[in-house]
């Protein structure tokens, strides 16, 4: 015991806790789980160095040691208690589960949220969020939101590959006309109806010379439209980047991408950590304790 | 480039240079002047996220008034004069203690360097420390094009060579290793006689010294066109330039006359200095933690991780062991990337 609390061995602890927390270094934590369990060694190693120490000295070494003790039991109760993950919701639709991450990031499937939550709008960096009882909140990168036991936060806006909304400019004899067209929502032009069938966000040919797109951000947005008049389907392609081009001789009509609304899902880190106050309370104590200390360094 | 972090870091470089040889304890009356006017000419940057941090290093700086806070602070303004603007969306509580933790490190780091040359300790070791560590910062700036004689700025879709700058850049990272590790090598057999040595490699740091000035302003001459391209080259600019100042530093020490006096005092000052330092650093962890969990919903993200590290070493300094200098260049190590990953 007498070697553990020797200023030595807890200065190689602490160091080594350092160099084992620390994001920016290979081995840091949480790498594995034999990672994992040999840092949660050191931890109570390095807190039973400061208890024992505490034993034979003032009142500095007693608030250190309560400190290193809330500190490490936080830390253990949230290990185990604490549930952590990702959020993806798309703007209109409702989501009451959560893809649950574990402490080294792997997916550990997905656990209730306990309430249900639909995302009413995004833009820019922040999201809307209707709640069950009524009330809507708004999660911005500096604020997150409770939501029952859960607090929900650091929204990442992500195009998901899909139009929301296309805007397409018919022109014949008659003049320019809008219509604008969803999945599953066709627009009516006279006797025509304009219907989406495909969306192309990065719009590029293979070598097959066949229609993909090379990602889902909006870069070159192209769409395949079914138009239909009476018994007879024509397939149009317009692409935004060409908008003179795409002329249907049989109907006396041009069609032109003119906008796109691209549809976009939200992540949103999702945390339950009850111990947090502990760890709030055990780093205040730490401060106290370094303030307090009288020893030489 | 920001006229007035950039003033910021000349005034602080300025009173670094005025700090050393650091003879008395005290600071020179001009050293704190010039530090103060600095971290006052920060205040109006204070709408820039970026300047947070380096307005609070540079008021540590005025507060501890010693060489290496003053360096950190010419650094940390320069890096922000050359940032791409970004607005403050709220004030960063724990970079900021993070910076005022480093200005109380460094400037303990300081003062038990003065300590240890009062006891005995040679004056080539920290120019040794500076040129290894001025070699590092070239080393590592840009991806390591330095080491093929070459240095470009980048940006998503461009690279931009700044004609001769490699050149330059080159030929002081190699004049000062070689300085440097002649300098180590007659430190290190001191039973053997290599007098020469030393004189020769003190002699090859002076022209290192000379030629990272020289590679400094013609960086940032040759870059000055590229406006829009420098923020992504700020980093690797501001380490070569702390670099710099700190081989310029030590090189007053080694040339200089030898420092006197007891080195009691001057442990007792540094002590002090490392406890300021070790709470702020305990504090800027408790803040980051908050912090994440206020905007980020949970504590355990990079940066309470990387200002828990940096608290752990400084809970480490406060230890009374041998490798005490050792052990406050990794706390500043920590602390660094506690501001340059937040």
């Amino acid at each position: 015991m007498k070697l553990l609390t020797h200023p030595g061995v807890v200065a190689v602890l602490a160091s080594m806790l350092a160099a084992a927390v620390h994001p920016g270094l290979p081995f840091g934590f949480p790498a594995s789980e034999a990672g994992t369990i040999a840092v949660a060694a050191v931890a109570l190693l390095l807190a039973l160095a400061y208890v024992a120490r505490a034993l034979h000295a003032g009142l500095a070494e007693g608030v250190q040691a309560l400190a290193a003790v809330a500190l490490v039991a936080g830390l253990a109760f949230d290990g185990a208690r604490a549930h952590r993950g990702l959020l993806t919701v798309e703007i209109g639709r409702a989501k009451n589960t959560f893809e649950e991450e574990g402490a080294d990031g792997r997916a550990l499937g997905l656990r209730p949220l306990g309430s249900q939550v639909q995302l009413v709008r995004a833009s820019g960096a922040q999201a809307s969020l209707a709640l069950p009882d009524g009330r809507e909140v708004t999660v911005t990168p500096s604020r997150a939101v409770r939501v029952g036991s859960f607090r929900l936060g650091d929204p990442r806006l992500h195009p998901s590959g899909a139009a929301a909304s296309v805007t397409v400019n018919v022109t014949d004899d008659a003049g320019a006309h809008t219509v604008e067209l969803s999945d599953g929502h066709p627009g009516r032009l006279g006797d025509v109806e304009v219907e989406l069938e495909r969306y192309f966000p990065d719009f590029a040919l293979d070598e097959r010379q066949q229609p993909f797109s090379r990602s889902v951000h909006s870069r070159n947005p192209a769409a395949l439209l079914r138009v239909r008049r009476g018994e007879r389907t024509f397939r149009v392609f317009v692409i935004r980047s060409m908008p003179g081009l795409h002329q249907v001789a049989e109907l006396g009509k041009s069609f032109a991408l003119t906008a796109v609304e691209p549809e976009v899902s939200v992540h949103l880190r999702v945390a339950q950590e009850p111990f947090a106050p502990i760890l709030v309370a055990g780093a205040l104590a730490l401060l106290a304790a370094v303030g307090l200390r009288r020893s030489p360094a | 480039m920001n006229p007035l972090p950039a003033t910021a870091a000349l005034l602080a470089l300025a009173a670094a240079f005025a700090a050393v040889p650091r003879r008395a304890m005290a600071p020179a009356p001009v050293v704190r002047v010039l530090a103060v006017l600095a971290a006052l000419v920060m205040v109006p940057t204070l709408e820039e996220a970026a300047a947070w941090p380096a307005a609070a290093l540079v008021t540590g700086a005025a507060v501890f008034a010693t060489p290496l806070p003053c360096l950190f602070g010419a650094a940390a303004a320069a890096l922000s004069a050359l940032a791409a603007p970004v607005p403050v969306s709220h004030v960063p509580f724990a970079p900021i203690l993070a910076a005022l933790s480093l200005a109380a490190i460094t400037a303990s780091l300081d003062t038990e360097t003065g300590a240890r040359l009062r006891s005995g300790l040679d004056s080539g070791w920290p120019s040794v420390i500076a040129g290894l560590g001025l070699c590092l910062a070239l080393a590592l700036s840009g991806d390591g094009q330095v080491l093929g004689w070459r240095v470009a700025l980048r940006s998503s879709d461009q690279l931009v060579t700044l004609p001769g700058a490699g050149l330059v850049a080159g030929l002081t990272l190699l004049v000062t290793l070689a300085g440097s590790l002649g300098l180590a090598a007659h430190l290190l057999t001191r039973a053997v006689p290599s007098g020469p040595v030393r004189r020769f490699a003190a002699r090859l740091l002076v022209l290192g010294g000379g030629l990272a000035i020289l590679s400094v302003g013609y960086w940032l001459y040759r870059g000055a066109p590229f406006a829009e391209m420098l923020p992504a080259a700020a980093p690797g600019w501001a380490a070569v330039l702390l670099g710099t100042g700190a081989l310029l530093a030590s090189l007053a020490i080694l040339i200089g006359d030898p420092v006197s006096g007891e080195p009691q005092p001057w442990l007792g000052r540094a002590t002090l200095e490392a406890r300021i330092g070790a709470g702020l650093a305990v504090a800027a962890a408790a803040a980051a933690g908050v912090e994440s969990w206020l905007r980020a919903a949970t504590y355990a993200t990079p940066a309470t991780a990387a200002a828990a590290s940096a608290a752990l070493l400084a809970l480490a300094v406060l230890e009374p062991t041998r490798w005490s200098l050792v052990k406050k260049g990794l706390l500043v190590v920590a602390l660094v990337f506690v501001l340059t990953g937040a």
